[in-house]
């Protein structure tokens, strides 16, 4: 069993091979050995790392070293149910556990929360996506003209 | 509303998963959005139709390196071959000098004018794909400088010459296709081959002038040099030659090269020697094609499935003495005899009838010896 605390101070106790789904806390208990310390985790809050924890227990059986075969060159933005299900969040907490994952470097996790964000993109219009994400247009005039120009070789496309 | 802030890396990696299409619209967004999904839009450009082709060229014309260090991968699609020519090329590359991997198969105008200054402009290329091309021995001669280069694929160049590896000797190089050109010689191209010494995959396939003493000088040291065997790593092989190609040259390149997990030889003269050697040197052998090897037999073929579990594929067509009527259990039909292939799935059966035979034949021999 490994021993886990938040930044808001929480204790979670979780099996060795769950938290190995972590490649920054395998590392840590590789460089550290047999330890009862609990490892520090200051990036992420007790909240996240609850959620973290319940994403690992339940792929735990995964294999681990599938990760090359992302270089593959078409992404399937497709997830599998029980993913869908877990990342089913308000988008603080989804774009948290984005940030969670990347720096845990669970590389399967991250994978998912981006697809879950790209998915929330696709098809939509500008305007719909700052709707979405709640941000302003904080272009001026020329740089949004410019912007345009620069990328000239996508409006054949789009026009067709 | 409070969000956290995610860092434009991450942002970028959440935008990869979007088409060309979301990724413009992200771009007039805001600037953060401007700035991530300008580095995916322009790290792998489709550039599927004429017009987009030359917009391609014009923008980059335009905003010269700013965008053209975003460029890492130029992967010509089939539909814009014809369109690529020397100039384009070179103008593009010239921006680019971060490209990491350049395709350009079947384009017939290229020539060293343009590769020579890829070589120049871009020394950090670990995949090129030239094949078909018009470039000669100087295009080698310059690429020697691109020192990352892993992947090369010289398929089909008709204006090389036979020292066109030479400038590749001792580099990095770990999968080389020379399928179809003619310009390989035994001589001095299978020597070159052999300095390449992180050499994973080889392709020549259609190589006229290969033979068994090509694959000899590929399986032996040489004694000038220190006495290890050549391409230590070598896991695929692909060869078909118009020469003769038997069991002494196979079998000695199949005994030097045990990591071997992919092999093909079509058109060979190899008998069921072969595959034994095979059986016992490639423990590894996952993918095996023999098309056309008309020496060959069903027994030696049972016998490897039964030893060689990894296998997942063998080739047979046209292998006239490898029968369906040899292989009852699979329940193919009378009416073709020949078999293509055998799958994965097909060889589970005849490992088990295999196994099966094996113990009725052990019974019948300890019921024989208990009779005695």
């Amino acid at each position: 069993m490994v021993q886990l605390l938040s930044s808001d101070n929480e204790t979670f106790t979780v099996d060795k091979q769950v938290a190995e789904r972590s490649i920054l806390i395998k590392n840590m208990l590789e460089d550290v050995g047999e330890s009862d310390a609990p490892i520090p985790l200051p990036n992420v809050t007790a909240k996240i790392l609850k959620k973290v924890i319940d994403w690992c227990e339940h792929h735990r059986g995964d294999p681990v070293s599938q990760q090359e075969e992302i270089n593959d060159r078409k992404r399937l933005t497709e997830i599998d149910e029980w993913d869908q299900k877990f990342m089913e969040v308000d988008q603080e907490t989804l774009f948290e556990i984005i940030l969670a994952a990347n720096y845990l470097d669970i590389k399967p996790l991250l994978d998912i929360g981006c697809k879950t964000v790209a998915n929330m993109i696709k098809g939509k219009s500008p305007e719909e996506i700052r709707r979405t994400f709640n941000i302003v247009n904080d272009f001026t005039p020329e740089v949004r003209q410019f912007g345009i120009i620069s990328h000239c070789y996508f409006l054949a496309m789009l026009s067709t | 509303m409070h969000k956290p802030k995610v860092p434009p890396e991450l942002l970028s990696l959440i935008l990869e998963n979007l088409d060309q299409i979301d990724l413009f619209t992200c771009t007039t967004v805001n600037r953060t959005f401007n700035a991530a999904a300008t580095i995916v839009l322009w790290r792998e450009p489709v550039l599927n139709s004429a017009s987009v082709f030359y917009r391609f060229a014009a923008s980059l014309a335009r905003t010269k390196e700013s965008k053209g260090k975003l460029v890492r991968v130029l992967d010509l699609h089939r539909s814009v071959n014809s369109l690529v020519t020397d100039d384009w090329l070179s103008d593009i590359i010239i921006w680019t000098p971060l490209l990491d991997t350049l395709c350009i198969p079947m384009c017939d105008q290229i020539s060293d004018k343009s590769m020579v200054k890829l070589a120049k402009y871009c020394p950090e290329l670990t995949y090129l794909d030239v094949s078909r091309s018009r470039i000669t021995y100087r295009t080698c001669h310059h690429l020697r400088f691109c020192q990352k280069l892993r992947y090369l694929s010289l398929g089909a160049t008709r204006d090389l010459s036979e020292f066109a590896l030479l400038p590749f000797s001792n580099s990095r190089i770990d999968c080389l296709r020379l399928n179809d050109c003619p310009w390989v010689s035994v001589a001095q191209t299978a020597q070159d081959i052999c300095s390449l010494h992180h050499l994973e995959d080889l392709d020549m396939i259609n190589c006229r002038d290969v033979d068994d003493e090509f694959l000899l000088k590929l399986s032996i040291p040489d004694t000038d040099m220190k006495s290890f065997n050549p391409l230590p790593e070598l896991v695929t092989f692909a060869l078909s030659s118009s020469r003769s190609i038997t069991d002494e040259g196979v079998m000695a390149f199949v005994r030097a090269h045990p990591k071997l997990e992919s092999l093909t030889i079509y058109q060979s003269s190899i008998t069921d020697r072969t595959i034994n050697e095979i059986r016992v040197s490639l423990p590894n052998i996952s993918f095996l094609d023999l098309s056309y090897c008309d020496n060959i037999t069903s027994r030696a073929v049972r016998r490897l499935i039964a030893d060689n579990h990894k296998l997942e594929m063998i080739g047979l067509k046209g292998c006239l003495k490898v029968r369906s009527f040899d292989f009852v259990e699979l329940g193919n039909s009378d009416y073709h005899p020949g078999i293509d292939r055998l799958t994965s799935a097909e060889m589970d059966i005849i490992r088990t009838s295999e196994l099966n035979r094996l113990t009725k034949a052990q019974q019948l021999e300890s019921s024989m010896h208990d009779g005695q």
